[in-house]
């Protein structure tokens, strides 16, 4: 896969822009709206002209789009995005999730087996999800081409003459598993329930194993047949019970075997229990030993996956952070998608943000330690929460911050 | 103050002179999809912004008079309009802030880990007021069985991170912090509440993970030492999230003698993640027990055959003098419709518990 030195990606989501969530909910978009449309459009070097048409069009009859709009507002939001990426300098890409919802909820839906609480569930301050109980073993129902077809397809054609930039997300089991209530494996296991604890482990690996056999595994292999060249596994959760790495490992093992040797795989993983209450705090917690095999979680995982998006800016405790990775590197060695733009909504309010020399010092940190080839540098994790102008302006620093690394 | 008490004595299984049976909720509810609604419409720029404080007392009400109908021993807050159990300290106590986000344990839940950023020693003189806030104050003091939740301080100890040089170990970061948590479950008394429930997930999480030292329990001991006796209300310490058991894999003795010596009234175990054999090994030196039977991450219905059985072995052993039937901690994580059935599912089987152990007298 050739690309430059410290060649910078974008981890997953991007935001929904105010014209599309305005047209999908049948209101009229004011003219700011699109106004500002038309400048980052002009910015980016990309034709708004068939999208304001539909704005327009939708506007003046007062309705909400039909499905075939529908597919077109997804269309060139995600057109508009990759745009954005490329035209910033970004070097690998993808839609910004454009067609998705929630992440979690976005994969439950289209999985038989899983049924939505009745109201949201608060997760992060005032935001909240849709989470669901599992009644039956989880499988994908839907048409494949509703969930993921649709959307590598369509990367895949605008970047036909170089599909190597292009890196598709896709959950990882264990995310879905650690979200959801296991309450079908629980009945299942209720012989286990004088040992609680081995009851909850066995419940939720068999419900991740489930999910990554019948639910992720078949997106992925969907997502190889459209053409994609590089797949990220995007595990958030992988640590909030550090008692259950080796069900997170187990479950991206399957999915990845027998895949094909020309695709990439990696994992994203963020926010890792700093406070885990055990010897080992963050990213060292997948360097604990499994008792059953008897190496670090991440020998355990499969050499297919060979490199690591991962989250630091946040914390921003990066020799911590990076201390295990460099202790075990002669057991195995990662790339990174190095964390280096921190993504989180306070950062904007406070309207704190990098600077392209910080992000730079960043970089040089990371490639000291390890080599310069293994440094990807990448914001902490998808934007989604964020403003569109933010987005813009992170890009910028993380391509210039790159930049000024290259130069020594 | 106890509604729900039945004596087993005699014959056939020895239960103790008395023996209680209650029930309690023991943390944060879900929001009800009109309290979503409502507070998605005050975000709104052209929102109202009383619908969401309205929604809020409205729902907070509900859920008070719920309790009492449910001749619930003890009435919480449901907590509607937090996020998470350190919030009222991060905004209110001079010398905490809020930090980097973390997730709550292994629910897909944030908390902002508090930062120690100087001494607390102006915060200790200067509490005159309760940090915590009650959208329905009143209404649940007047009920005369008001529980206020608050976080152990080592818990908060713990999952907080110490950014100042004005405390020379962590022993002295957990007193002080221990005079904090006093300082407002006594303000929090004198206004009519009647029992404190210290939030105590991170001691049996380390049990559970195998990394509880001796130096741990030492630290329990000493904050309790300041917090567990507050005058004119009783102190439960809450465990949940972790097997307070033997970790036979870390080799690690069980830690419930640790618990039930500790100056509190009340012990609360989560037998969701402690085998209740494992409760049963041992005495509780008179103090009350609340079982947390209720797994609040899933709907899973638990057996109440199953439960009558565990309470009585635990009854029988342990010999608390008051047995409590509770949930392991809040349910905001199954919502507001789940957390209903399953608290009606918890009323039940207070009943049906109380008469399977009168069946065997």
């Amino acid at each position: 896969m050739g690309h430059q030195l410290f060649a910078t990606y974008e981890v997953g989501s991007l935001p929904k822009p105010n014209w599309k969530v305005n047209a999908l909910a049948g209101t009229p978009n004011p003219e700011k709206e699109i106004k500002d449309f038309k400048a980052l459009s002009k910015r980016i070097n990309y034709d708004p002209k068939s999208t304001i048409f539909l704005l327009d069009k939708l506007a003046i009859e007062g309705r909400k789009p039909t499905p075939e709009e529908r597919t077109l507002l997804h269309n060139s939001t995600a057109s508009f995005y990759l745009q954005l990426q490329n035209s910033l300098g970004l070097d690998f890409v993808y839609d910004g999730e454009a067609r998705r919802g929630e992440m979690y909820w976005n994969v439950a839906k289209h999985t038989d087996g899983l049924e939505p609480f009745p109201e949201m569930i608060r997760s992060r301050g005032p935001d909240s999800w849709r989470r669901c109980t599992c009644h039956d073993e989880p499988t994908l129902y839907s048409s494949l081409e509703t969930v993921i077809t649709q959307e590598v397809e369509h990367v895949v054609k605008h970047f036909k003459k170089n599909p190597e930039k292009i890196k598709v997300p896709i959950d990882d089991p264990y995310m879905i598993a650690m979200m959801t209530d296991e309450k079908f494996y629980r009945e299942e296991l209720e012989d286990l329930r004088d040992k609680p604890d081995e009851w909850r482990y066995q419940a939720k690996r068999e419900l991740n194993l489930a999910l990554a056999e019948n639910v992720i595994k078949p997106q992925v292999e969907e997502a190889i047949k459209q053409g994609a060249k590089w797949i990220q596994l995007d595990a958030p959760g992988a640590t909030n019970e550090p008692l259950h790495i080796p069900i997170f490992i187990e479950g991206i093992n399957k999915v990845v075997e027998d895949m094909p040797d020309d695709v990439k795989f990696s994992l994203h993983i963020c926010y890792p229990k700093r406070k885990p209450l055990m010897p080992e705090e963050g990213y060292a917690l997948f360097y604990r030993i499994n008792k059953e095999t008897g190496n670090p979680h991440f020998v355990d995982l499969n050499p297919k996956v060979d490199h690591l998006s991962l989250e630091f800016a946040n914390a921003d405790e990066y020799e911590k952070d990076l201390k295990p990775f460099k202790d075990h590197w002669s057991d195995r060695k990662f790339e990174f998608g190095f964390g280096v733009l921190d993504i989180t909504y306070e950062q904007e309010q406070k309207q704190k943000i990098e600077t392209p020399e910080l992000v730079a010092k960043r970089i040089r940190q990371g490639a000291d330690l390890f080599g310069a080839e293994y440094i990807f540098p990448a914001p902490d994790c998808g934007l989604r929460q964020l403003s569109l102008g933010r987005c813009v302006d992170l890009y910028e620093i993380l391509v210039e911050g790159a930049e000024i690394a290259r130069k020594g | 103050m106890c509604t729900n008490l039945i004596k087993v004595s005699g014959a056939g299984i020895t239960l103790g002179d008395v023996l209680e049976i209650g029930a309690y909720l023991t943390g944060a509810a879900g929001r009800s999809q009109e309290l979503r609604n409502a507070f998605n419409e005050t975000r709104r720029r052209d929102g109202n912004p009383l619908l969401f404080e309205r929604q809020l007392q409205e729902d907070t009400e509900s859920f008070i008079q719920k309790q009492e109908k449910d001749h619930f021993d003890f009435v919480i807050d449901p907590s509607l309009n937090a996020y998470y159990l350190f919030q009222a300290l991060a905004e209110n106590v001079p010398g905490i802030e809020e930090g980097p986000q973390e997730p709550w344990f292994h629910r897909n839940v944030f908390y902002w880990r508090p930062q120690i950023t100087e001494s607390l020693d102006l915060a200790i003189k200067n509490q005159k007021v309760p940090f915590s806030t009650y959208p329905q104050k009143e209404l649940l003091i007047k009920t005369g069985k008001a529980m206020a939740i608050l976080p152990s301080p080592y818990t908060l100890l713990e999952l907080s991170d110490i950014a100042t040089d004005a405390y020379s170990s962590k022993n002295n970061v957990l007193i002080d912090l221990a005079h904090v948590i006093k300082n407002e479950a006594t303000l929090l008394a004198e206004a009519g509440f009647k029992r404190i429930q210290y939030d105590e997930p991170a001691i049996v999480k380390r049990q559970s993970n195998g990394s509880l030292e001796a130096e741990h329990i030492d630290l329990l001991n000493t904050a309790f030492r300041i917090c567990g006796t507050i005058p004119e209300a009783t102190t439960s310490i809450h465990t949940y999230f972790g097997n307070a058991g033997k970790n036979e894999a870390a080799g690690k003795e069980s830690i419930i003698p640790y618990l039930f010596a500790l100056p509190v009234d009340c012990v609360g175990v989560d037998v969701t993640w402690t085998p209740p054999a494992e409760v049963a090994k041992f005495k509780t030196n008179g103090k009350e027990l609340a079982l947390g039977f209720f797994d609040a991450d899933t709907v899973y219905e638990e057996n109440q055959q199953w439960i009558g059985e565990q309470v009585a072995l635990i009854a029988k052993r342990s010999k608390p003098s008051k047995v409590y039937i509770t949930p392991n901690t809040g349910m905001d994580y199954i919502g507001a419709t789940e957390g209903t059935k399953k608290t009606n599912l918890l009323k039940n089987t207070q009943k049906w518990v109380t008469n399977y152990l009168q069946r065997m007298k």
